[in-house]
């Protein structure tokens, strides 16, 4: 079969290509070109394999070889005149009714001469390797045509896209005309030249990869809408190309040296290429990083993402908005900047801009709730531009651009909805943000959705005349989203929660999540810290963990990054204290991850005794990699049961005399109260706790109680 | 005591830190603009024998001292920590990766 095989790989990487580009692209005009291109070239490649195969030596007659290859012939050349009328209009999606109909009559008329009559080809036959034909008097003027044709259709783009006005359609365009460059040179050279001038006729297969070339030039031009970055892109291909020849190659003669004893030809190659790529790229990947690490060539996304993680959040709106901009500014060099924040009515306004604007977005517009739809945070303004997939809202989505100044929006959401949006304007060196700034902005995401989250939902600049005006409002907000929790409705449990904070803005968490009628997911810890940031980093928490909780089907995995995320995000030396749960009430079971809670106590009827559950368990936001410590834990819930969870609160709370409550006193109080429903539980607790202080209390205190299978029930 | 006390003494390389009282979410300010500081100039000694207690702002401190003190190439160690500190960094989880000196020679 030997070099075939490219023939018959062809077809499939083609048409996968083009599966691929209309993900991006939708059902567009360039999508159906994409088609048409895919299906003419991958006869033409199918054709040709086929006619190889079918060919024989020293035999005059052979319709069917001849009739494969007349047809892959064809086939290639309406590839091209196809190609071609994709240059006169591409990127824009101009209809030209004139052009289709020529195209189509110009596809008619070469397979009506290739086909119908031996003007192309009179007789094929092969020797040993070598694929021979007997030419006819056009062979010369179709094939030479059509890959005249496809050059011109290059050239005819290239210039067009040296006129655009828009950066991205220039780059789209280079792409789509370098690619059809390549394809026709090793095509012509492999399927047309070496056969007639050096007399090559064995590499004729390999002319069945040019399809394959353009069709990647095209699926690059259609699906990109970000500007490359093009330094970045040049380096790292020269350094691979380097690498592949220092390192690739020994490695790839030695395996296909070693393959030519033991296997055939084709496994020798194949080995001898895969082996090649395989040990240019292991090269590349370990001089990159040593480069990298030698010669300091940090990028800029490791200073904002340190820099954004020490914004001074007690600062004030203005304050902390001013440096964010500096930050942001500093390495992108961008003019404008404009923060929209959500506002009681869901208008998204600003509330911070150096261009002056007064524009206001509902938070459920047309343009924002596809970005909703679609789970996109960041957008550049080349994505509307290029991106087919936004024609339904670019004219919404561009005059929101146009309104703000602004090249790139950063869009904040929590669920699903949007919280407010940064939006950088146009940068001073006329440059474009390029995909690099692309996967910035996503990276310093979580960074900015604190900023955002704090401007949204504290530092309004109304009640920032007081101190105390501004806790007092602050924990009202706090207390709203509190409670904003799903409560455990279940007939076989009775749950109850208390949540006391000392000074009204505290670091305790308790979240509930309902998963089904059986399921229910629960959040009970302290963020570390004091005050209106320990609140803040609570709130933001409990949004994030409602978000991976979305996202995650592997429980362990919401903890894991609820670590990362605190690690990352959250003001350094903040951590979290707690457990990760569900109770699985169709299974009587009790499942959690205990990531530091001091508190986890069951009673046991069979036993009549109170025991500690939680084990050992690792805080969250301390080391980088949490995931080996994590370790999910199942406890039955049998009938008559009782389970306390708290935070620290309690434990360490001192009497006038100095002494600690601790756990002994705790689950005193917890097995004199075990009879009674979970409020019962949970409010005796907390009188005993203030009894024991003398109504002092210097920590937040959170307890949740829940009794299990019992005919006891606490009031609504 | 219901104070915290912060005495700082510095040495050829390194500064102690001699924390006395509660380190709580009303107190731990000080603690933190001071071993913050230190942990920006040299290697830094916080001992806590004399803490009463050690709340969870406080520890949040420490820890963050301890990565600063990592990104910048400096030792961290606390030194005879009290009961009450003990209890507060084992309830971590993570008691292995603090620094901990029963006393001076164990630095040296």
């Amino acid at each position: 079969m030997g070099l075939t095989i490219f023939a018959f790989l062809a077809p499939p990487i083609l048409l996968g290509l083009w599966a691929r580009a209309r993900t991006r692209i939708r059902d567009t005009a360039w999508s159906r070109y994409f088609l048409a291109i895919g299906i003419g070239f991958s006869v033409f490649t199918l054709s040709l394999g086929v006619a190889y195969l079918a060919a024989q030596p020293y035999t005059l007659e052979q319709p069917l070889a001849l009739f494969f290859t007349r047809l892959a012939a064809a086939s290639a050349a309406a590839g091209y005149i196809v190609l071609f009328r994709v240059c006169l209009s591409f990127p824009y999606e101009t209809r030209n009714r004139i052009a289709d109909l020529a195209a189509a009559a110009a596809v008619l008329g070469v397979l009506a001469l290739t086909l119908g009559t031996p003007l192309y080809v009179s007789h094929v036959e092969r020797v040993n390797l070598d694929f021979l034909r007997q030419e006819g008097p056009l062979y010369g003027a179709i094939s030479t045509g059509a890959a005249a044709l496809g050059f011109l259709g290059a050239a005819v783009l290239l210039f067009r896209s040296l006129a655009m006005r828009s950066r991205i359609f220039q780059q789209q365009g280079l792409i789509l005309a370098l690619g059809i460059a390549a394809s026709i040179v090793l095509g012509y050279v492999t399927a047309i030249r070496l056969p007639q001038v050096g007399r090559i006729g064995s590499l004729y297969l390999v002319s069945t990869l040019s399809p394959v070339v353009v069709a990647v030039g095209f699926f690059y031009a259609v699906s990109t809408s970000r500007i490359f970055a093009w330094k970045e892109v040049a380096r790292r291909l020269v350094s691979y190309l380097i690498l592949a020849i220092l390192a690739g190659t020994p490695v790839g003669v030695a395996v296909s040296v070693f393959l030519m004893v033991k296997a055939f030809p084709l496994i020798s190659f194949l080995g001898a290429f895969f082996s090649f790529i395989l040990g240019a790229r292991i090269a590349s990947a370990f001089v990159n990083r040593f480069l990298d690490s030698i010669a300091g060539r940090k990028r800029y996304r490791e200073d904002l993402q340190s820099s954004l993680a020490h914004v001074d959040l007690a600062g004030g709106r203005d304050a902390v908005l001013k440096e964010v901009h500096g930050i942001l500014s500093g390495p992108l060099g961008f003019s404008d900047f404009t923060v929209l924040a959500e506002d009681d009515e869901g208008e998204l306004r600003p509330v911070y801009s150096t261009t002056g604007t007064s524009l206001s977005i509902r938070g459920d517009s047309a343009a924002l709730g596809t970005l909703t739809e679609r789970g996109i945070t960041v957008l550049l303004k080349t994505d509307v531009i290029a991106n087919r997939s936004y024609a339904s809202v670019k004219k919404e989505l561009l005059e929101i651009y146009d309104s703000l100044r602004a090249e790139a929006m950063i869009v904040v959401r929590e669920g699903r909805e949007t919280l407010g949006i940064f939006a950088l304007g146009a940068r001073l060196s006329g440059g474009d943000y390029t995909s690099y700034d692309y996967e910035t902005f996503r990276a310093v995401y979580g960074k900015l959705f604190v900023v955002l989250y704090y401007v949204k939902n504290i530092a309004r600049e109304s009640i920032l005349s007081t101190v105390d005006r501004e806790i007092a409002f602050s924990s009202q907000v706090i207390e709203s989203i509190q409670e904003n929790v799903d409560r455990i409705a279940h007939p076989k449990a009775d749950a109850h929660f208390i949540a006391r904070s000392t000074r009204k803005l505290g670091g305790d968490f308790i979240d509930f999540v309902g998963l089904g009628r059986d399921r229910f997911f629960f959040v009970v810890g302290d963020v570390s810290g004091k005050g209106l940031n320990a609140s803040m980093s609570m709130l933001i928490l409990k949004t994030m963990v409602r978000n991976f909780l979305k996202e995650e089907k592997d429980f362990l995995r919401i903890a894991e990054r609820a670590n990362s995320f605190i690690k990352e995000n959250l003001p350094k030396g903040t951590f979290f204290a707690g457990v990760f749960g569900y109770f699985d009430f169709a299974k009587d079971s009790l499942y959690f991850i205990n990531c530091g809670i001091p508190v986890m106590q069951m009673y046991s009827p069979a036993f009549n005794t109170v025991i500690e559950i939680q084990g050992d368990g690792r805080v969250l936001g301390f080391v980088r990699d949490i995931r080996p410590y994590l370790k999910l834990r199942r406890v039955p819930l049998v009938k008559g049961s009782a389970l306390l969870i708290s935070t620290d609160g309690i434990l360490e709370s001192e009497s006038l005399r100095g002494e600690r409550y601790g756990k002994e006193r705790l689950q005193r109080s917890f097995t004199a109260n075990r009879e009674g429903p979970a409020k019962e539980l949970a409010e005796g607790l907390l009188r005993d706790l203030l009894a024991f202080t003398d109504n002092r209390m210097e920590d937040d205190v959170t307890i949740f109680t829940l009794k299990y299978d019992t005919n006891v029930r606490s009031e609504a | 005591m219901n104070q915290l006390t912060v005495e700082e003494i510095r040495e050829t390389g390194r500064t102690i830190l001699q924390i006395a009282g509660p380190v709580n979410s009303y107190t731990f300010t000080d603690f933190q603009e001071k071993i913050f500081k230190a942990v920006r100039r040299s290697d830094i000694v916080v001992d806590m024998e004399k803490v009463t207690t050690l709340s969870s702002a406080g520890l949040g401190v420490l820890m963050a001292a301890m990565e600063d003190a990592e990104g910048a190439g400096r030792k961290i160690w606390i030194l005879r920590p009290s009961e009450i500190v003990r209890l507060a960094i084992e309830s971590t989880g993570f008691s292995d990766r603090f620094p901990v000196a029963q006393s001076m020679k164990d630095l040296a």
